[in-house]
């Protein structure tokens, strides 16, 4: 039994932020014991007790994340904690790597959100090798033959709700992700732009009919994760209608919108490039369906890696270093273009700005969510640097000075005062979290929940308190001791596998073998490969 | 099958050439890692198990690791890291391409039954209804004998002239002047009018033929095609999990191959990391040589001491290494996840027939035990 003795116990799902005792025991959290002596206790008096904090979206796994480390061998050093002197790791991006440094930050949950069906296994071996953190991933759908067929032929909501359950349970997926919907099969058709009424030639079916009909087969299957969804026009100037459109539309059910910081470009000023995050943040704050993430741009070296390969062909001209990989995969396609995100910029410095008016003008911190979209607006280990700046207004008041005039004169980033509290952070990267995936094991500090669990020092520089935990407990196990990574355990892998007609299986068999001419369980995570895996852990859906 | 595998084999290892136990020879080859200043991994034919628990194990003895040199894989991730790359898989291929680029010979036994079974297959994505084009470029062809479902039309072109070839095609494709190329100057359009017609085309290779310069040349080439239409490529992927292994390390190290641990953590560099370099030039002292698909030999084998970890062969010949365990081969002696040529995707294969002949991973396993206890620990 171990006991975190006199901490602030920060843990907004039970509305708590005051000091207290933490009990452990067996890898939960338990309630004082009576009579019971602790047999290791840590006097964390004056430190900040949170419940591990949850990534919900960061590629740090796959067939495309492990093209972008082929490419860009020279590449590594960027991933280093920043800034570049803390000596925490000679390389930053392997996935053994990965988990240690999101352990050291404190982070005991991650989410992989772009995986393709076909690579999940690829996925699921690579998260396999990725320690300390429990992981996920959610499975890309949108830009089959096999759905668009079904949505062509109109079989109607029962087959494609089969469809999906079969589609989650043979990759092992949380969740489910569309990706420009219908955009990666219409680019093999060679379109070039792909926008919400556009549609996929050959199958008739529009963007916004294949993100209908997952948006609901996902809340028929009761998967507790609502369809998460990267919209069409990602990157281009005035594509806030895009965005505003999508909100509008789906305003039935819950729905998830990725990375919204790359949606939230007007087309003032003299370059026809500005923030309209304002806009958007006013429209997420009254469409109470809507949870996002923001996708923030921090400056620097990085790569986007991403399954919208419509869009990553047109990003190729902009590569830094120029060298691009563009894969027509199976139904769905990637793209990784290196890219150099600079303060000089004009475009960059709209980005970053954009980035923070979401976080600070979308009044809800259940609603937005913490992420870079790692590594496309910038790699996790800038993180620290980030909750900084929500916190402080005199630090972005500082960093405003080394950017374009005129690009601040495109965002209302200078007038925002608002600030952060810690109570807030722990309800963006812990309880809304959880709540958003489903998993009520974890993201608080009640009892019985998972003992996985950051203590910080509570110092005046919150980047340096986030970049470097006092202790981490993982499964209740301590695994960080300030910032260094003492005992490296293996995490699990959460999914969900909620019941479906095994009548759509059948029927997969038959189609793979006429299609490509090989059994469908190449493409499978089947259930004798768990030797080579993570655990895996399910996820209950609603009945 | 002749020589196959039969039921009830037993572990078989060898010292010097004389059959041994596995103990044994675990015991003499863990004496030889302990001694070795600077041991190098290659060949590494074997499942992703066996290369994570290899890379567990280079960085217990701070080993240097490269299996890429010269190979076919080697080559095509050398060019798509330098000028990146349109890639996609053997399914979209077989089911979507409507026009085949097809270069070089017909070499290598994966690449063949791979191009069979594209070429016998109707590619029912296809946006246009009508029998699938291809364009064949290589020496001394037989692709008319091909099936009538296809439009074929080659071009007898020798191997080395291919490169050139290809950049002949991609300044006629910018409609400017070539003033030296291996077929004349109406072919050469003709062969750039179907590659513009193409709605969705593939182009197939098998690296070894075509050489890096080629492929850079059709990289590009493909590339411009884009502008315009839809183009991929698909290398032929080679055996021995040579691709798999590469992805493997990348995400395990961060690099594919040339990596070294002697300094603790991995290092990268294509140049210092060469197996055969590292090998003829003394700096490393000890070989680990792995390959549990195939029985072979690099030809560097007699500049130093070789423990080898290998399929068995039919006929046991005079066998270069010190110390020789017989290892299972992934999916037929035991359970394995690997690359697979038919999908391009890791997949997991059961054992055909299970043997109790261990797996690298389980040799690669009980190295590690003994050297990570700490009273034997080398560092």
């Amino acid at each position: 039994m171990i006991r975190l003795a006199g901490g602030r116990v920060i843990d907004p799902a039970h509305g708590r932020d005051d000091v207290a005792d933490l009990w452990i025991d067996h890898g939960r959290i338990v309630p004082p014991p009576a009579g019971r002596r602790a047999d290791q206790s840590f006097d964390v008096a004056g430190k900040i007790v949170m419940a591990g904090a949850i990534d919900i979206h960061s590629h740090i796994a796959g067939a495309n994340v492990n093209t972008a480390r082929l490419l860009l061998p020279e590449h590594h050093r960027a991933h280093l904690a920043r800034p570049p002197a803390t000596p925490l790791t000679e390389l930053g991006w392997s996935t053994t790597e990965t988990g240690r440094l999101y352990g050291a930050m404190g982070f005991t949950t991650v989410v992989e959100p772009a995986i393709a069906p076909h690579t999940a296994l690829h996925a699921h071996l690579e998260l396999a090798d990725t320690p300390i953190i429990d992981k996920a991933i959610l499975t890309v759908l949108g830009n089959e033959d096999f759905l668009l067929s079904l949505m062509r032929e109109k079989e109607g909501a029962g087959p494609i709700r089969d469809y999906v359950g079969s589609m989650l349970a043979s990759s092992r997926a949380l969740g489910v992700k569309v990706i420009n919907a219908g955009a990666a099969m219409a680019f093999k058709h060679n379109v070039r732009s792909f926008g919400l009424d556009d549609v996929v030639p050959t199958y008739g079916v529009s963007s916004r009919a294949i993100v209908s009909a997952l948006q609901r087969a996902v809340h028929e299957l009761g998967v507790p994760h609502p369809l998460h969804v990267h919209c069409n026009n990602l990157g281009l100037a005035g594509n806030v209608e895009t965005a505003l459109q999508t909100i509008a539309a789906f305003d039935s059910l819950p729905i998830h919108l990725a990375h919204l910081q790359f949606y939230s470009y007007g087309t003032e000023g003299k370059r026809g490039f500005s923030s309209a995050a304002a806009r958007l943040a006013e429209a997420v704050n009254k469409a109470t369906h809507v949870s996002i993430d923001v996708g923030q741009v921090m400056f620097g070296q990085t790569v986007t890696v991403s399954s919208d390969v419509l869009r990553q062909f047109a990003a190729t001209r902009f590569a830094h270093p120029k060298k691009s990989i563009i894969i027509d995969g199976d139904s769905n396609g990637g793209g990784i273009v290196p890219i150099a995100y600079r303060k000089s910029s004009y475009t960059n410095a709209v980005q970053w700005a954009a980035g923070l008016e979401l976080f600070l003008l979308i009044e809800d911190p259940r609603r937005v969510f913490f992420t870079t979209d790692h590594p496309n607006g910038a790699p996790f280990t800038s993180y620290p640097e980030l909750f900084a700046l929500l916190m402080d207004r005199n630090l972005r008041a500082a960093w405003l000075e080394d950017l374009p005039k005129s690009a601040l004169d495109m965002t209302t980033l200078p007038a925002i005062t608002r600030e952060y509290t810690l109570f807030e952070i722990a309800t963006m990267t812990r309880a809304a979290a959880a709540k958003l995936l489903g998993l009520s094991d974890r993201g608080h500090l009640g009892e019985g929940a998972l003992a996985d669990i950051a203590v910080y020092h509570d110092l005046k520089d919150r980047a340096a308190m986030f970049r470097a935990a006092h202790l981490v407990f993982k499964n209740g196990e301590n695994v960080v001791r300030d910032g260094k990574v003492v005992r490296e355990i293996d995490g699990k892998t959460l999914n969900v596998a909620p019941p479906y007609d095994r009548g759509i299986d059948r029927r997969l068999d038959g189609y793979y073998e006429g299609l490509y001419g090989v059994p469908r369980r190449l493409f499978t995570v089947p259930p004798e490969a768990r030797g080579f895996l993570s655990a895996f852990q399910d996820v209950p859906c609603a009945a | 099958m002749p020589g196959r595998r039969g039921e009830g084999r037993h572990p078989r290892a060898w010292i010097e050439g004389v059959a041994c136990s596995l103990d044994a020879a675990i015991e003499a080859a863990l004496g030889r890692l302990r001694e070795s200043r600077h041991p190098l991994f290659a060949g590494l034919g074997c499942d992703v198990e066996g290369a994570r628990k290899l890379v567990r194990l280079a960085k217990l003895v701070g080993a240097s690791i490269d299996h890429l040199s010269g190979t076919a894989t080697g080559i095509e991730l050398a060019v798509a890291r330098d000028m990146g790359a349109f890639l996609t898989t053997p399914g979209e291929a077989a089911a979507r391409a409507d026009t085949l680029f097809i270069l070089g010979p017909e070499t290598g036994e994966a690449g063949t039954e791979y191009l069979d079974r594209v070429l016998e297959t109707t590619p029912k994505l296809a946006a246009r209804d009508a029998p699938r084009g291809v364009v064949w470029v290589g020496p001394a062809l037989k692709a008319k004998a091909r099936s009538n479902r296809l439009d074929i039309t080659s071009f007898q072109v020798p191997t080395p002239q291919i490169a050139t070839l290809l950049a002949a095609l991609r300044a006629r494709l910018a409609d400017r002047p070539v003033a030296k190329a291996p077929l004349s100057a109406p072919r050469l359009d003709a062969i750039v009018e179907k590659l513009r017609q193409a709605k969705f085309g593939v182009a197939i290779w098998s690296s070894p033929a075509l050489g890096p310069l080629a492929i850079e040349a059709l990289a590009g080439l493909v590339r411009d095609l884009n502008e315009t239409t839809r183009f991929s490529c698909l290398p032929v992927i080679g055996a021995d999990n040579a691709a798999g292994v590469a992805m493997t390390l990348t995400w395990l190290t961060g690099f594919p191959s040339h990596i070294d641990f002697a300094r603790g953590e991995a290092e990268h560099d294509t140049w210092r990391f060469d197996a055969a370099r590292l090998a003829r030039s003394g700096e490393a002292d000890l070989a680990l040589w792995i390959s549990a698909y195939r029985h072979h030999w690099p030809d560097w084998a007699g500049d130093m001491p070789l423990i080898a970890l290998t399929a068995r062969a039919d006929q046991m010949k005079r066998s270069p290494a010190v110390i020789e365990i017989e290892v299972g081969t992934p999916g037929a002696d035991h359970d394995t996840v690997d690359f697979s040529p038919a999908s391009g995707l890791f997949a997991f294969r059961a054992a055909t027939a299970r043997q109790a002949i261990p797996s690298v991973a389980e040799v690669i396993d009980r190295f590690c035990t003994e050297l990570a206890e700490p009273a034997r620990s080398l560092r």
